[in-house]
């Protein structure tokens, strides 16, 4: 069999392009400029320029999650190498396949301190799922499939790979199928232990007080379906995690929404007095749990999971089952009893409908803007329906209140890290990843400014992404944290911003500032039906909070709820 | 609490790196570490040893097994196994204390490396209680220079009492025409597919 002789560039965009890799978002530089030459023999992918790095690996971050593929992300040697890291820290700690890939200095001046060399695998060790350095071109296509492999086996994450230059000049035989990848097995649960799926049927079976916790590993599983089927045939409260949101529609009956720090009070109490929770791809955060000693005490714990180390790791699982959903769910099922629990659903109902009059959606129109009025109307506007991509702190709160997700992978959050700045250019990756969808970045006013660069990234594609800044002139979470627990000492965070409706007129883009309620939706309907990019400046209440809200380290059922102001109000509607 | 780690790892660059980072992320002190060739030439042998709670020991046996280059993660308690650390002491003596010294060498089974007037050079193989009480009856007499590997260990009784797996490398389905290992060598480097294979199996550890 003939073989074909490539440089190593030229074999790294083949091997993206067998990977089924249809768009690379990337900063080009010294160390990786045989790459970006190779790049014209590869018309079937898609090179996005950004303006900084970081927004490349959100960019990639956005394109997984939105569709489960894997993200690439490519940059040079030094500054652009240590720009992805926040950026792969983000997709590490929310689980997103990604590949990041960048070029370094030749392999004779490693380790010399030579001019953009920096030891990119040595920073990202403990951020990656696996890293790895090429010198040798012999070796970058094996690297490039055992990455892909690694990014998505079992619990995903990202991969970087850092290609000297001198491989990438090289030249050597390229067969892509022959290529083998030399890695240990990296699925290593098998098939669920069927005493484990009985003991946890069992459970099931005899609990009087279930529920379900749902996290993110329903949407990368793909088991929306059989967490349905779960919940209905025992009749089983849901609870969602952050990124669990839209695992379970909103208003199907059994779905309690989100759970933990800034969950509805019904949600958490129903959780603190349960007598059995079934984790279902779910890591138990301390953002999910509250303080941990006082943790659904009265509560077994059923924990399936595709990480092995996360079982046992917050809290102990009364019965553990490491594996894929997809395969576990379909085995448990059948072990399930049908029953309908009609007294404890009137109770749950019961704290539901008590806490439903403090909703701030209840207050009438004071002629002030708030932030949940403006994500209730967006939702509206949008049926629900469109691709959220928020940011950090409280508008992405509000967002997971009152934007009621239906569907899988309709919200993309940066939950773990809690990287603002994530919210732009993820957003920019997702709609990348699904064309047709109707994007809308969620954003306050302190983390816009954190990547607002990439304004200009979205222009120069000529894609339609609506952002919607929620803007509050504070960083708003932060001083939310001084007002409870700082006595008011608003310490750096007040804002002064830009004007930014002029910010973005500069660059092409339709504005609007919104300081009404009467306008938000008529606003909204505008921006949806304009051809390119809308940016809306929502100017909202200054000095408002997220309720309600469990301080850090206390435990779930202490919540500070919304002021007895906002709830007087309300009643008197 | 002490714990000992057994790993089973690739022979790749980085690998000891990515152990000791997770090691550290808990706050965790090694105490030793040491490596050791296995009859397979793809697998390293690594024992860990290191003073942690029992809580953070399962959650760093818990990350150490994610780990793409480790293929199996054990701890092991001082029943279990059989364990051997090697030292080197230089004792101070004189003409009075050195026959002293020698029949304490005796009775713990070291070894005279080298001797002079002034001082003597043992080697000693041992537990590293062994090891330690050694150099506690000798602390009298003036240590001049002490070093100590960790300690290796074998399992007594294997679970299974199986051989150890040999390293499974994964093979990707579909997605080959056949079995051959490295067809990608270059044609740039005259090395063979052994040489590949060795070169990723390098003893280069750090």
């Amino acid at each position: 069999m003939s073989k074909v002789k490539l440089t190593g560039a030229e074999i790294v965009w083949k091997c993206l392009e067998r990977e089924g890799v249809d768009t690379v978002f990337g900063y080009p530089g010294g160390c990786v400029l045989p790459m970006y030459d190779a790049l014209q023999h590869t018309p079937s992918i898609h090179h996005v320029l950004v303006r900084h790095e970081q927004g490349a690996a959100h960019m990639a971050d956005g394109y997984a999650r939105a569709t489960g593929k894997v993200g690439v992300a490519l940059a040079t040697s030094g500054p652009g190498a240590t720009n992805l890291v926040t950026g792969i820290a983000t997709a590490m700690l929310d689980s997103s396949p990604i590949v990041c890939i960048t070029g370094n200095v030749p392999s004779k001046l490693i380790g010399t301190d030579a001019f953009q060399e920096v030891d990119i695998t040595g920073i990202t060790m403990p951020i990656t799922k696996h890293n790895y350095m090429v010198t040798d071109v012999g070796d970058i296509a094996r690297t490039l499939r055992e990455a892909f492999i690694i990014a998505k086996a079992g619990r995903p994450g990202p991969v970087l790979i850092d290609i000297t230059k001198d491989a990438q000049i090289a030249s050597c035989e390229f067969e892509w199928e022959f290529i083998q990848p030399h890695l240990r097995k990296l699925e290593t649960w098998g098939e669920p232990d069927p005493v484990h799926i009985e003991e946890a049927a069992a459970l099931i079976n005899k609990a009087k007080r279930p529920v379900i916790l749902a996290g993110h590993g329903i949407m990368q599983s793909g088991a929306m379906e059989d967490l349905r089927a779960l919940a209905e045939t025992s009749d089983i409260p849901v609870a969602l995690t952050l990124l669990g949101l839209g695992a379970l529609p909103h208003f199907h009956p059994l779905s309690l929404g989100m759970m933990g720090m800034h969950g509805e009070a019904w949600v958490n109490h129903a959780i603190q007095e349960a007598d059995l929770l079934i984790a279902l791809g779910m890591r138990f955060d301390d953002r999910v749990t509250g303080k941990l000693d006082s943790y659904a005490q009265g509560a077994k714990k059923i924990h399936v999971e595709i990480d092995a180390s996360e079982i046992h790791k917050n809290v102990p699982a009364d019965v553990a089952i490491v594996g894929d959903l997809k395969q576990v769910l379909p085995k448990l099922i059948p072990h399930i009893t049908p029953q309908k629990r009609t007294e404890y659903w009137a109770e749950i109902n019961g704290a539901k409908g008590a806490v439903a009059v403090r909703d701030i959606r209840n207050m009438p129109d004071t002629g002030h803007l708030y932030a949940a009025h403006v994500i209730n109307d967006l939702w509206r506007e949008t049926k629900g329906k469109a691709l959220i991509v928020t940011d950090v702190g409280q508008h992405q709160m509000w967002e997971a209140q009152y934007y009621h997700h239906s569907d899988p992978r309709s919200l993309i959050t940066s939950g773990g890290l809690g990287t603002m700045g994530f919210a732009l250019p993820a957003a920019i990756g997702a709609k990348f990843a699904r064309p047709d969808a109707d994007v809308w970045v969620i954003v306050g006013d302190g983390g816009f400014q954190m990547t607002m660069a990439e304004l200009a990234t979205m222009v120069q594609e000529g894609i339609k992404v609506n952002i919607a800044i929620i803007n509050n002139g504070y960083l708003g979470m932060v001083r939310q944290w001084q007002e409870f627990f700082y006595e008011r000492n608003y310490a750096a965070t007040p804002l002064v911003n830009p004007d930014f409706t002029k910010i973005a007129e500069a660059y092409g883009i339709l504005t609007f500032a919104v300081t009404h309620r009467d306008e938000v939706a008529s606003t909204v309907r505008k921006a949806r039906e304009h051809e390119g990019p809308v940016l809306i400046d929502f100017r909202v209440e200054q000095e408002d909070s997220v309720y309600p809200m469990v301080p850090a380290g206390k435990a779930l059922h202490e919540m500070i709820r919304r002021p007895s102001a906002i709830v007087e109000t309300a009643k008197d509607e | 609490m002490m714990m000992t780690y057994l790993l089973d790892v690739a022979n790749h660059t980085g690998v000891v790196t990515r152990i000791s980072l997770i090691f550290r992320r808990h706050g965790a002190n090694l105490q030793s570490l040491s490596t050791a060739k296995t009859e397979h030439p793809g697998i390293v042998r690594i024992v860990i040893t290191s003073e942690i709670e029992r809580r953070p020991a399962e959650r760093i046996k818990g990350q150490l097994a994610k780990l793409v280059d480790i293929f199996k993660v054990d701890m092991i308690s001082h029943e279990e196994g059989t364990f051997r650390a090697f030292g080197m002491m230089k004792i101070a003596c004189t003409l009075q204390t050195r026959p002293q010294i020698l029949q304490l060498l005796e009775i713990f089974n070291g070894r005279v490396l080298e001797l002079t007037t002034e001082w003597i050079l043992v080697e000693m193989t041992g537990t590293p209680e062994q090891l330690e009480g050694l150099l506690a009856v000798l602390q009298p007499y003036g240590i001049l220079e002490a070093v100590e590997t960790g300690p290796i260990v074998i399992r007594r009784n294997s679970p299974r009492h199986a051989a150890r797996q040999q390293p499974t490398w994964e093979v990707v389905p579909g997605a080959l025409a056949t079995q051959t290992s490295s067809t990608s060598s270059p044609a740039s480097n005259t090395s063979s597919d052994n040489m590949q294979e060795e070169k990723r199996n390098g003893t280069n550890l750090l």
